[in-house]
């Protein structure tokens, strides 16, 4: 065995079980006539020592809970969306055929959001605006989801109400999302529209539009819906 | 004791999830959580990164359930998969927030200190950090053999189905990755053939590797 053949199996010798008892014995008989390798041998032996040392700190760590409790409520809302998704059929198919035209909505929003900002800008305040844009100053959607208004808490007294209270998430919005640079803008949609995304628009006939509100993150996407409560 | 037939295998668990079963979920992460966490842990020298890599492990397999294929391995190996891809994204991600190198932060690592004690001294706790230093600098394929064989434990077989290649090549790997962790800890030159050189010595009582010098 040469030198060279002896580095490339060195680290097996320390680990003899898997290594080929050939590979073995030719190692240990060129230790005996080599004492750089002999050497090189204990180095190796050495730093076994002290990767198992940087493997014992480390030996017990497991992903903290949060970790679990996170996957565990993503599998949740995963099934449950399956499950609703399943009962109701149409208003699926509804919610996808809405998707397309909110984002338009809410692009033409975000340009009108972008000229207002510029106008005002470069020449004061403006009121003119027909969307109502307030920034969202970083805040978490899923933050917005679950904070309702002290306004819309006093009206949670039914279940249709309660949906009156806050944001309700667009198919594939990510609920940790920063909304940092976002904007919340009035917008006006069918109520067939609005009830097929989730929001209760009982008594109002199908292509009448009602006001709601829209989050906009940075990026243009539509994050979440209400329907508006002023 | 537990009876072995009374262990759901990869196979029952994922059809289980596949059908909604929320306890074959948490069955299959209660199992694995640990070992990816911890491969994520030494390939990242990140606390947040590991965490974000195990979540993003398993919220791929409770996304698509479908892709994983027992004939093709065990669910472990498949979070592997997923788990290297998600560490190299994510430091990849945040190569402009860490320094290059052996120069990575580790503040964010549990302190060797923590799991000593202290009569030991710092000569170990520094000795651990200038290893796990060494680990860190190493490139991604070297690294990770290394990792899985010496850190966790696994054998050149465990560590070629999780690393999806040829045991030979988990040898050849973990060969080169140690000599190149030798040639960092005693401040020297290695072989071209891992492109990495050294200077300054240090003091680690390792010698260093002159490959080839020899025959």
């Amino acid at each position: 065995m040469t030198c060279k053949e002896f580095q490339e199996v060195a680290h097996e010798l320390l680990h003899p079980e898997s290594a080929a008892v050939e590979s073995v014995r030719l190692g240990l008989a060129h230790t005996l006539v080599c004492e750089e390798c002999a050497a090189y041998l204990a180095a190796q032996r050495m730093l076994d020592e002290q990767l198992g040392e940087l493997a014992a700190v480390s030996a017990g760590a497991e992903a903290p809970p949060n970790v679990e409790r996170a996957l565990l409520a993503a599998f949740r809302a995963r099934l449950s969306a399956l499950q609703s998704q399943h009962r109701t059929p149409r208003a699926a198919a509804m919610t996808w055929r809405w998707a397309a035209p909110l984002t338009l909505a809410a692009g033409a929003a975000a340009l009108l959001l972008a000229g207002v900002l510029h106008h005002r800008n470069t020449s004061g305040p403006d009121t003119s605006a027909h969307a109502t844009p307030a920034q969202t100053q970083g805040a978490p959607l899923n933050a917005l989801l679950n904070a309702p208004s002290a306004a819309d808490a006093a009206q949670s007294t039914s279940a249709d109400a309660a949906w009156t209270n806050g944001f309700v998430a667009l198919p594939d919005s990510a609920t940790g999302d920063s909304l940092d640079g976002g904007a919340i803008l009035r917008i006006e949609m069918p109520a067939s529209a609005l009830s097929s995304l989730g929001l209760p628009t009982t008594g109002v006939e199908g292509d009448q539009l009602v006001p709601a509100d829209v989050v906009v993150g940075q990026d243009g996407t539509l994050r979440a819906i209400r329907l508006a409560t002023d | 004791m537990v009876r072995k037939d009374s262990i759901p295998t990869d196979d029952a668990l994922i059809r289980r999830l596949r059908a909604g079963d929320e306890e074959a979920l948490a069955q299959i992460y209660r199992q694995h959580q640990a070992e990816i966490y911890r491969f994520a842990l030494h390939m990242s020298g990140s606390r947040p990164i590991a965490e974000e890599v195990t979540q993003e492990s398993f919220l791929a397999l409770l996304r698509e359930p479908q892709r994983f294929d027992p004939a093709r391995g065990p669910v472990l190996a498949y979070l592997f998969g997923i788990a290297r891809n998600q560490v190299r994204r994510a430091l990849e991600r945040d190569r402009r927030l860490q320094p290059l190198g052996g120069e990575q932060t580790m503040d964010d690592l549990p302190a060797a200190s923590a799991f000593e004690a202290e009569s030991e001294g710092t000569d170990r706790t520094e000795r651990i950090e200038r290893v796990r230093r060494a680990v860190l600098s190493l490139p991604t394929p070297y690294r990770e053999v290394l990792v899985l064989c010496d850190l966790q434990q696994k054998s050149y077989a465990q560590a070629a189905e999780h690393l999806d290649c040829p045991v030979g090549t988990v040898r050849s790997r973990l060969n080169r990755a140690r000599a190149l962790v030798m040639a960092k800890l005693s401040g020297t030159a290695v072989s071209r053939d891992v492109g990495e050189r050294t200077s300054g010595r240090e003091r680690t009582g390792i010698l260093p590797l002159r490959a080839g010098e020899r025959t």
